[in-house]
């Protein structure tokens, strides 16, 4: 297939390419030897790779201790994991009665959950904050995961709806005269089809989750929230800390240190992540 | 989690409800409630401020506290943006018992949430030889004195002042000067000697307001400075706040450092301490900021602000900011917080500050022994002041309104983009304004009645158009591939729609609609909620700069950097799709900022675009001899003036976010169009080289028009993206936008959290939502019409 198409393998594309990787990449490779360079070394000469006899590794105990990023990373996992799971076990069973469920109002509550899809984060947060602080919910990881489920819930109705709509119907059918009750249809016949459907927007949800700073920042930030709150959070903390106590070090080894895990779950993940992706193109 | 006994409803009623949420998503909450630890001390939580001192003088006075008061345990903590996150525990109602954090104390003074101190200062200091009041310097309690009543204690002190390197004064027979005059021959010899004069920080320019401030105040006195603080007529227009203005405005244009407009604070400070810079204004909390940073021959000096020839003030009064402690009414724990400040301002404890800490106190008696070398100069000019000045208080909600046109104001004139005269003029006509809006509440200016008229009639008319394209596509119900819809009963649906659509409603649609209702009503948090209409509305679509600023700001960002990123994403995906060397490695390369976010590709590109010492300007000043030695020298002066040039000025930031926007997204896009193309029927390309069609043909006609919708729904994402932008402005512009950098969503923030006007911000959310769907319906419906042809 391939052979039949014109190639644009020039040097001319193959060197474009390249130029952009190096700006894509070496952004990074600078924050990561800067991360060992004291406040000074990094002021006189940014360039300048830092010297082999004098490699300040404290930056990381410190950003990890002090700056409490063990704290916010392990924040991060759980608030991620436990929402990521939340939207799909919940999204999916909406998903499924929307598209093969006939009901009064079905198409009504199907449009009401597409509406999420274009209400902005700013719209819901004000009267959502005093809503959690009536709850006890504000400041904790578990008002903050509830947020993230509902909010994830109609990104994952839009991409599933599509997905159970193509099932074909024959094998619910069957499913439904060997005597499996509904639930058992969905969860044995129907789920195993969706699959990549699945795939998508758990992908979709967690990267998006895992970086999200706004509702963290708006419902984390008050007494007790310390505890709770995630990585953007933290590095947000780090970058405006440095701008009174002067410590680049440690801001370039929160940047660090939020890069390098990501980039070990990237590179693991990124051939489901671009499949992913591109399903969801397609699909959507 | 904390159950806190100030909030409204009885605790019963509280836990209640907390139990009745849990119930219901009880699978998911196990392990992440805390317990709360059972304890009978009472325990104090004062939040402060940690700037320049640090938090390890106020909790070791703590700890020495506890020792004295058996079974008080003093929980004292913060950080240097504590003040946010108090002003959200303030709208939501959960008081501290004490706080220094900048928070809109007149407003929380005249809500009668703050306070009174004085019968507590009129009793026994901690040493108990003497009344409490009289432990201060003279005139100090007097800032947030109001009547008898007084509601703020101060203890840091600080003095602002100029500050210089004596080595260096000494070397070159340099004298700091008492007047502005001498001041002026100074900077010029600096100048001349290729040092220079001033470093300044450009993305938090107060410095400029002490400036402005001592000057105003040596030329006009108390009395009018306090008439320019309470908006009276005629101040800001008249002569000597102009001549106030113009020390500030010849300073930036003749004698700041290069590259001062994206220089952060303590950049400005390590410039100055590396020597590049001869002088330096800022608060003596410098000494103790700047610890460890010190060249080892350095020795600091300071002076006093210089003073005009006709001015009227003493020329030994100092400018002066207090780190100012309040008590909160509703504190269950007054007489034990109250006792902790006793503490906190004993001789003992004050001299402890300043021998720790290098830095003065509000309270008397503190010896210059107990001072530092740098710091003897500052010590010297407390001692020898008749008096001190300092900002004065707030003393009503209006001063809180000028906050922000003061700072737009204040920046253009450093930026050399106003005249101190129109300073004068501009700030003068908002005074006007909100004297004028003081006395009737709901006036509106129509200043911009075209364009809220045109925003509105093209909302109005993207959505007829949505309703007459869809009557006339039907209805639109998506058809099933295969099978019958189920007919199911209602346990089913229960089971497969209860849990999502209750949560889904709960924390989506129901937050929603009431931030619609909220819109409509004038709240504070604080006082009770009133009903004011549409005038919010009016107000923002209207009058308001900063909203047609901000959502020009927010069209930029929707537009600018996604007209090159999809362009430049088609190009890549197009080499990949047609099998460049290399294309596994370059696609999972160039996705990888993507998954970043915000905030850390934000903090990344803040350090690259750092005037001195970053990635950027090292980058092009690094290329500047490069064209040097192959004889292009108007090209190399040109790479090489990028040394110390500001990328995120005000007037420019937009632009330096363009790259940082192709940076995170063109993997993103190039992954959607290549999944796209490779979904086109190779054959139809074989057709079109049977018909003689080159690569750039077959990319025009083949290629592109197949993949159009996928383009689409790519530009839909990076629009509405655009329109949400937050994190990225927040933290470039260090929490503090202008008016002129806002986007819409740093203005919700700033109206929720800095002038607690929920209302107005509930209605900029509004405004976003309702583009945001308009947005997202014109594509639509654009897309539909495009499927249907």
């Amino acid at each position: 297939m391939r052979a039949n198409r014109y190639k644009w393998t020039g040097w001319g594309a193959f060197a474009l390419l390249a130029g952009y990787l190096v700006l894509v990449a070496y952004p990074m490779v600078w924050v990561g030897y800067t991360s060992l360079k004291e406040d000074r070394e990094i002021f006189r000469d940014p360039f300048a790779l830092p010297s082999v006899n004098d490699l300040h590794w404290e930056n990381y105990s410190k950003t990890w201790v002090e700056a409490r990023f063990s704290q916010y990373f392990l924040n991060s996992l759980t608030v991620t994991s436990v929402s990521v799971a939340g939207v799909l076990l919940f999204g999916t069973m909406a998903a499924y009665a929307l598209a093969r469920f006939s009901f009064p109002g079905s198409q009504a509550l199907f449009l009401l959950y597409m509406a999420g899809l274009m209400v902005p984060a700013q719209l819901s947060v004000i009267p959502l904050f005093f809503q959690m602080r009536d709850w006890g919910l504000l400041n904790t990881r578990t008002g903050l995961i509830l947020v993230y489920i509902a909010n994830g819930l109609p990104f994952a109705v839009f991409i599933l709806t599509a997905f159970f709509r193509n099932l074909p119907g024959a094998l619910h059918e069957a499913a439904r005269i060997d005597g499996c009750t509904e639930w058992q249809a969905f969860r044995r016949v129907m789920l195993p089809l969706a699959r990549p459907g699945l795939i998508t927007v758990a992908i979709f949800q967690y990267i998006g989750i895992w970086k999200e700073y706004f509702f963290a920042f708006m419902l984390l930030s008050g007494h007790g929230g310390e505890n709770a709150q995630t990585l953007p959070l933290g590095l947000a903390n780090l970058a405006i800390t440095a701008q009174y106590q002067t410590d680049w070090g440690m801001a370039f080894a929160g940047l660090v240190l939020v890069i390098v895990p990501l980039l070990v779950f990237y590179l693991y993940l990124q051939k489901y992540l671009i499949r992913g992706i591109a399903a969801g193109a397609l699909k959507g | 989690m904390q159950i806190e006994p100030s909030a409204s409803p009885p605790w019963f009623c509280f836990r209640s409800r907390r139990l009745h949420g849990a119930f219901l998503l009880l699978p998911l909450l196990a392990g992440f409630f805390s317990a709360t630890a059972a304890s009978s001390d009472v325990v104090l939580d004062i939040p402060v401020f940690v700037g320049g001192f640090g938090i390890d003088f106020f909790q070791e006075t703590a700890r020495l506290y506890e020792e004295q008061r058996p079974g008080v345990k003093v929980d004292i903590y913060g950080n240097p943006r504590i003040a946010q996150k108090i002003r959200i525990r303030v709208v939501g109602g959960q008081f501290p018992d004490a706080t220094d954090a900048d928070l809109p104390w007149p407003t929380l003074i005249s809500a009668g949430k703050v306070l009174d101190l004085a019968p507590y200062l009129d009793g026994p200091n901690w040493e108990d030889n003497g009344r409490w009041r009289d432990s201060f310097l003279p005139g100090v309690l007097g800032r947030w004195t109001e009547g008898e009543a007084v509601y703020g204690l101060p203890f840091g002190h600080a003095v602002m002042c100029f500050w210089y390197n004596k080595r260096l004064f000494a070397s070159r027979g340099w004298e700091p000067p008492a007047t502005w005059e001498q001041f002026r021959t100074l900077c010029e010899k600096i100048k001349a000697s290729g040092i220079a004069p001033m470093s300044f920080s450009g993305v938090a320019p107060t410095a400029a307001d002490y400036l402005l401030r001592a000057a105003y105040y040596n030329l006009a006195g108390s009395e009018s400075y306090r008439a320019l603080q309470l908006l009276e007529p005629g101040v800001h227009a008249g002569d000597q706040y102009r001549r106030a203005a113009e020390v500030v405005s010849q300073l930036s244009r003749e004698y700041f450092m290069k590259g001062w407009e994206g220089m952060s604070h303590t950049e400005a400070q390590l410039q100055f301490l590396e020597g590049r810079a001869a002088l330096l204004v800022t608060g003596s909390w410098l000494v103790n900021e700047m610890k460890g940073k010190f060249p080892d021959d350095f020795v600091l000096g300071a002076f006093n602000f210089p003073v005009f020839r006709d001015g009227v003030s003493d020329p030994g009064i100092i400018q002066v900011g207090s780190g100012w402690y309040f008590v909160f009414k509703d504190s269950q724990n007054v007489e034990e917080t109250v006792d902790f400040f006793r503490f906190l301002t004993s001789r003992e404890r004050a001299r402890a500050f300043t021998t720790q800490l290098d830095s003065p106190t509000a309270v008397r008696g503190t010896p210059s022994a107990a001072y530092s070398i740098h710091m003897q100069d500052v010590a010297a000019m407390i001692d020898r002041s008749p008096g001190s000045f300092g900002r004065p208080p707030g003393a009503a909600p209006e001063v809180a309104a000028m906050n922000q046109p003061y700072i737009d104001a204040r920046n253009l004139l450093l930026a050399g983009r106003i005249t101190p005269g129109q300073f004068g003029d501009r700030l003068e006509e908002k005074a006007a304004e909100i004297r004028a809006r003081r006395d009737q509440p709901g006036r509106i200016v129509w200043r911009h009645p075209w364009a809220g008229s045109l925003l509105i009639a093209a909302v109005a008319v993207g959505l007829i158009g949505f309703v007459i394209s869809r009557r006339r596509v039907g209805t639109g119900k998506a058809p099933f591939a295969s099978g019958r819809p189920v007919r199911v009963g209602g346990v089913d649906l229960v089971i497969f729609l209860g849990l999502s659509t209750f949560l889904y409603l709960v924390f989506v649609v129901k937050p929603a609609a009431q931030a619609l209702t909220w819109a409509l009503t004038e709240w504070d948090g604080i006082t009770a909620q009133r009903w004011v209409g549409w005038l919010h509305f009016k107000r923002l679509l209207f009058e308001s700069d900063v909203f047609w600023s901000a959502l020009g700001n927010n069209l930029f960002i929707m537009f600018i950097p996604t007209a090159v990123v999809l362009p430049l994403s088609l190009l890549f995906a197009n080499f990949f799709y047609r099998g460049v060397w290399g294309t596994r490695v370059f696609r999972v390369c160039f996705l990888f900022p993507n998954m970043l976010g915000g905030v850390a590709a934000t903090l990344l590109w803040l350090h690259a675009y750092n005037p001195h010492g970053g990635l950027v300007n090292g980058f092009l000043a690094a290329l500047g001899p490069g064209f040097q030695a192959i004889g292009q020298t108007g090209l190399a002066e040109w790479f090489t003036g990028f040394e110390g040039y500001a990328w995120l000025a005000q007037e420019r930031l937009y632009w330096a976010l363009v790259p940082i926007y192709i940076w995170m997204s063109v993997g993103f896009n190039l992954i959607l169009y290549l999944a796209a193309m490779e979904s086109v029927d190779p054959q139809l390309y074989e057709a079109a080289e049977i018909d003689g069609a080159g690569p750039w043909q077959q990319f025009f006609r083949v290629t592109l028009p197949l993949i159009w919708e996928v383009i689409t729904i790519s530009a839909v994402f990076m629009i509405i993206w655009g329109l949400n932008t937050f994190e990225v402005i927040w933290i470039l512009t260090a929490q503090q936008p202008g008016s002129e950098t806002h986007v819409l969503g740093t203005l919700l923030v700033s109206t929720l959290f800095q002038e607690y006007r929920i209302g107005q911000a509930t209605a900029i959310a509004a405004v976003l939502f309702v583009l945001v769907f308009a947005g997202s319906l014109a594509a639509l419906t654009i897309m539909r019409r495009e499927a249907l042809e």
